[in-house]
């Protein structure tokens, strides 16, 4: 059920903008809760999510809040759910940041929701 | 040995390898004589290290008490005496080498050094040859055991540091 839950919020965020073209959502230690995206890269997501944890805190920047990836082919978007849960975002080259940005974090925040009020053994 | 058997990794290490109470207690009953000698391979060592462009920066200004700890590890090597406190020392010199920068070539260089001269000392202090050979074979056996705690414990203390989990670190490695 809670499975089903967070696919959910995956669909209706790829729903909610034209430039969102995927999403997943995993464990801090890459463990897959939800994706729509190839099983290959969720696990490096959530190392990259790492890394700019302990990159913000060593450069005195404070809590990590995003990490932002931009190639050729589009963006990455990575920011936490919960303390242990990474919400990754692919988006189109050109997508419009702030107005991504607040879809990604009304996802999140309804991805903290689901898992606090929905327990479930790993 | 005295394991915490809560540890898998190392239970496993510790059965595969064969370390056994005899050989360890024939190695404790020579390091009286063992320990005498000591000094020659600390010096030894630490020699080839200032011979070496990459070692020798490591001992600038520091080098009398480096070879004083590694005496005292090489002495609690053939203790005789392998408990938690023990492997809880080791592990720290591999927490200690990732904030020095120490890199896993060099342990395993000095592994190897110790692997080369420490059964030449035994042979030296040992006339029974059976004996020897048993005390050798504790040996290399506890130095493998050493080298394996430093190199686990310096690899999940960097990675600590890069804040990935051992879970996380299994899935990437396991990434196609």
């Amino acid at each position: 059920m809670r499975t089903a839950m967070l696919k959910n919020i995956l669909s209706e965020l790829k729903a909610s903008s034209a430039d969102i073209d995927a999403s997943a959502i995993t464990t801090t230690d890459g463990l897959v809760l939800a994706s729509q995206l190839p099983l290959c890269v969720d696990s490096r997501f959530a190392t990259l999510l790492s890394l700019g944890v302990q990159s913000a805190q060593s450069a005195a920047r404070g809590s990590l809040e995003q990490v932002l990836i931009k190639s050729k082919e589009g963006l990455i978007m990575l920011s936490h759910a919960s303390a242990d849960t990474v919400l990754a975002v692919l988006a189109k080259p050109h997508a419009q940041l702030d107005h991504i940005g607040v879809k990604v974090k009304h996802a999140a925040e309804n991805v903290a929701h689901i898992l606090a009020t929905h327990a479930h053994r790993h | 040995m005295q394991l915490n058997t809560s540890d898998k990794n190392l239970s496993t290490f510790c059965t595969i390898s064969g370390l056994c109470a005899e050989g360890q207690s024939i190695l404790a009953s020579l390091a009286p004589a063992l320990e005498e000698h000591l000094p020659e391979v600390t010096d030894t060592f630490y020699t080839l290290l200032q011979a070496d462009a990459q070692t020798a920066p490591y001992l600038v200004g520091r080098i009398d008490a480096l070879k004083q700890t590694h005496l005292a590890w090489m002495r609690d090597i053939i203790g005789g005496v392998y408990d938690a406190a023990f492997i809880a020392r080791q592990e720290k010199i591999g927490e200690v080498h990732v904030k020095v920068h120490v890199p896993p070539h060099f342990v395993a260089a000095s592994m190897s050094l110790l692997r080369a001269e420490l059964p030449l000392l035994v042979e030296r202090v040992e006339p029974d040859p059976d004996r020897a050979g048993h005390a050798i074979k504790s040996l290399m056996q506890v130095l493998d055991l050493c080298h394996y705690l430093i190199d686990r414990k310096y690899s999940e203390t960097l990675m600590d540091n890069l804040g990935i989990s051992p879970a996380l670190l299994t899935r990437l490695q396991t990434l196609r």
